[in-house]
């Protein structure tokens, strides 16, 4: 990032409006500790770290800390949003074309969630922005921290998560389908709607909760386009800000935070799986 | 119950060849996109900004008079080429360092999957945006930041792949008989582990496709005046009301792309799966 | 004379695109039991399934008749109304058939439940009461336990009680004791036996056991390569066979007290090959040169017995 054209003294001082000479210059650089070998400055800098000391932004001067601190409930917010709206939606289409496989409404579905994936997120929110607060101005365009703003930017980040979960739970519940117990099922004579809700769908979700925990990294970093595009007040916007006014420590913040709660997700998705795994046993290993 | 194995084998070959087939058709057009362009992509004309389509100009112009269907064109090239070199480079650079890694071992194997370890625990969209952003916006610092993390993909696959065919016998063979650990990692390793390596790379084209769209997006990757479609839907954006179709036509080429290369992808690993039965 | 429960003339069996069962045409009479007994891969699983409307098998020619129905012109939620009411079956490996992981119980009143009859305390006694009436002892413990925690003729037992739960007249046997020890497999047999004498059923059973054809069933068919070729009273079939594949069929069998098997080489043909003429000429040891191409229906060659070809006769 020292590779980096553009000086954040210049442009610190820019922003505030001060005129720019040679000498207030170099007595900025010197006051931001700018003009310290490299390596001492990312020592000093990865010491804070250590201590849970983010330094200080470069551009308004608070704590980078503070600052990320604000952020970091919002984003929670719309990424636990996008969440639950993609599984709202994926979990009933998924079932739905799995037990309709290769019917006209299962090909549909795949071929909408198959367009779906391959759209950038950023493609989504435009589109999204452009229908829902121009054309027909349901939803406000700033979005604010309500409910009403969240449902734009969680649409944007939840539409390619339905794609992959769609596709995933249809395999998950076809594989189910196609056991033994289900024929067996069938031949007692079950209901289908009771074979269904009863064992299949309960056997076939749980390897699901890992597709949530994995679907991590889309979320983390689609919201950096998704927050800058709608304005939502969270982490990512905060990034781009940062990295428009070269704010060095912010963006340090950001790369870290996001790295914590990248790796703690990863670990939570790990022992979820590990869990709920073996105390299945579901080979049919029948004493004989 | 043996349903028809060899019908089945047919039908995915044939579906490779149908999106290969696409999508070299794709990569022919936008190669040849500076002789096909029916204007010129660059040129600013203040008379017709915004202009709906018509004869001229197939998906009209953008807010600065420019002719969207030939900066469409244009973007192709940079968007399909920009992805399939990145992908090369990442799939050759992490296979070989895979593969040095799994035969050799020791320190080279520490670091190289230590520093592995250390680039998965960003989430890779995050760090590619962290350093195309401080390292400023250019179609090369784009792809080294969607390249960072990507290579780890093959090096962790090969690794294991030849860690695993280290033990065969076909190796200890080849040693015996002299061949040097050049040929043995090439002529004989390689081809064994080819297949899921393959699969992944051509899997990948289509979210590089998006990454370095994104990046360009967000001002980050190739900047204006260039033609690449997320700066265009980036600069559209604002204008949409005006002009939809600057948006639509950018966007719609690059689903369309991606939906081609990401089914190439799909049937390609049909295709070995079917044939690993 | 009793009425015909179930009837097939010239039945076509497939999955998809490739038949398992060309052509089999028998009449199974109320309160009947019949057996059909081959190899491995000779399509009899598949025509159980296929009658069964499970397992992605289809009727895909012929007639298939029950109680007066045409099982594969009828609409599917009417023929799925059938199964456990009408037509129940009894799968090969008897803890598959059911949730590993879910207790018996559970699965009973589900079924219950599903069809709309019993519900709580009244369900559980109709369970009881009817694994009371077909005589299958250790009720309570079975009902209690998880299919994976119990033996297979334990499982076998609660399979056959699930099938008889909705009264259904016909139950489908595939291969019943072949995954079972000798022990367990006796029980079965005898359980099944005494369902019968109590209920009445009728049963078609599917087999490569010729002695559990023989102890079992009123009459016997024997299928090849999707093909009947012989069908008659059991005693007729076993003792005074007419098909040639009957014969190595019945040699392969060891006797006590008498010499070792004798095992018939060559394999049976893949499924889906559609034959025309007669599909065993390849491994018949009565094979003539005109054999190739004979036609294979089945005649009568004495009042009940029906052979596609009588060279095999003693």
């Amino acid at each position: 990032m020292y590779l980096s054209p553009g000086d954040p003294a210049q442009k610190k001082l820019t922003a505030q409006g001060v005129a720019v000479n040679a000498q207030v210059l170099e007595k900025t650089r010197e006051e931001m500790g700018l003009n310290r070998p490299f390596l001492a400055q990312y020592g000093s800098w990865l010491a804070g770290v250590l201590r849970g000391d983010l330094g200080t932004s470069f551009k308004d001067g608070l704590s980078v800390a503070a600052k990320l601190r604000k952020g970091v409930k919002n984003t929670a917010v719309l990424a636990l949003g996008s969440l639950l709206l993609s599984l709202a939606v994926s979990l009933p289409l998924g079932v739905y074309t799995a037990v309709r496989q290769n019917g006209l409404g299962d090909r549909l579905i795949r071929l909408c969630s198959f367009a779906g994936g391959a759209m950038p997120n950023f493609l989504i929110s435009v589109l999204l922005m452009y229908f829902f607060c121009i054309r027909v101005k349901a939803f406000p365009v700033i979005a604010k921290g309500t409910l009403q703003g969240l449902f734009l930017p969680s649409a944007a980040l939840a539409i390619p998560l339905m794609s992959r979960f769609t596709r995933q739970i249809r395999a998950q519940v076809l594989e189910e389908l196609g056991k033994p117990y289900v024929a067996g099922a069938r031949a007692r004579g079950v209901k289908e709607r009771y074979i269904l809700f009863g064992s299949v769908l309960h056997n076939a979700l749980i390897p699901i909760v890992t597709l949530v925990g994995l679907s991590a990294g889309t979320l983390l970093g689609g919201s950096v386009v998704v927050e800058t595009i709608f304005r939502w007040p969270g982490v990512g916007k905060l990034a781009m800000d940062a990295i428009t006014a070269r704010d060095y420590p912010v963006i340090q913040g950001f790369v870290i935070l996001m790295a914590v709660v990248y790796v703690l997700i990863n670990l939570l998705t790990d022992l979820a799986y590990r869990r709920l795994d073996p105390r299945l046993g579901r080979d049919g290993e029948g004493a004989r | 119950m043996k349903k028809g194995v060899l019908s089945s084998r047919r039908a995915a070959k044939r579906r490779v060849a149908v999106f290969l087939a696409l999508a070299l058709f794709l990569a022919a057009v936008s190669l040849a996109a500076p002789y096909l362009v029916p204007n010129d992509p660059y040129q600013t004309n203040s008379d017709r900004m915004n202009a709906p389509p018509d004869a001229r100009c197939p998906f009209g112009t953008d807010h600065l008079g420019r002719c969207v269907f030939s900066r469409v064109l244009m973007g192709a090239r940079t968007s399909i080429f920009s992805a399939l070199a990145l992908v090369a480079v990442s799939f050759a650079v992490g296979t070989l360092l895979g593969m040095l890694c799994g035969w050799y071992g020791g320190v080279l194997d520490e670091l190289v999957m230590r520093l592995a370890d250390i680039l998965l625990a960003f989430p890779q969209m995050v760090l590619a945006i962290a350093v195309a952003g401080i390292l400023g916006g250019s179609l090369f610092n784009a792809m080294l930041a969607m390249g960072i993390t990507g290579w780890t993909l093959y090096a962790r696959l090969a690794r294991s792949a030849v860690l695993q065919l280290r033990q065969e016998p076909f190796v200890a063979a080849a040693r015996l008989s002299g061949c040097r650990t050049g040929a043995i990692l090439f002529r004989h390793l390689l081809p064994n582990i080819l297949g899921p390596l393959v699969v992944n790379a051509v899997t990948q084209i289509g979210s590089m496709m998006i990454g370095i769209a994104g990046l360009s997006f967000l001002g980050i990757g190739v900047t204006p005046p260039a033609a690449e479609w997320g700066s265009m839907i980036s600069e559209a954006q604002g204008g949409m009301q005006l002009a939809p179709w600057a948006v639509l036509a950018p966007g719609g080429a690059m689903v369309v792309t991606v939906m081609i290369f990401n089914e190439l992808g799909d049937s390609v690993r049909d295709l070995l799966d079917v044939s690993g039965q | 004379m009793e009425k015909a429960l179930l009837t097939t003339e010239h039945l076509r069996v497939g999955y998809g695109g490739e038949a398992a069962v060309h052509d089999v045409s028998f009449c199974l009479r109320a309160g009947e039991t019949l057996a059909i007994a081959g190899e491995s891969g000779c399509g009899k699983t598949t025509l159980l399934k296929a009658l069964m409307g499970v397992g992605g098998a289809q009727i895909t020619g012929g007639r298939a008749v029950f109680d007066g129905n045409d099982l594969a012109a009828m609409r599917p939620n009417a023929r799925r109304g059938l199964a456990g009411e009408q037509i129940s079956m009894i799968f090969q490996d008897p803890g598959a058939a059911f949730n590993p992981i879910r207790s018996y119980d559970s699965q009973f009143r589900e079924l219950l439940r599903s069809r709309g009859r019993f519900r709580g305390a009244a369900s559980r006694s109709e369970i009881r009461r009817c694994f009371a009436s077909l005589g299958l002892s250790d009720g309570a413990r079975i009902l209690k336990s998880c299919p994976c925690e119990l033996s297979g003729g334990m499982n076998q037992r609660a399979a056959v009680a699930a099938a008889m739960l909705l009264g259904p007249r016909l139950l489908l046997l595939d291969e019943p004791t072949s995954a079972l020890d000798v022990t367990a497999q006796q029980a079965v047999v005898e359980e099944l036996a005494r369902l019968r004498s109590l209920t009445g059923l009728s049963m078609l059973l599917v087999t490569h056991n010729l002695g559990l054809a023989a102890a079992m069933a009123d009459r016997t068919g024997v299928m090849y390569a999707g093909r009947l070729v012989e069908l008659g009273a059991t005693a007729d079939v076993l003792e005074r066979p007419c098909h040639p594949y009957t014969k190595c069929l019945l040699r392969a069998v060891p006797a006590l007290g008498g010499g070792l098997p004798q095992g018939l080489g060559g394999s049976p043909p893949a499924p889906g090959a559609p034959a025309r003429g007669c599909a065993f000429f390849a491994r018949c040891p009565a094979a003539a040169p005109g054999c190739r191409e004979r036609e294979t229906a089945l005649r009568e060659i004495s009042p009940g017995h029906f052979a596609a070809c009588a060279e095999g006769r003693p």
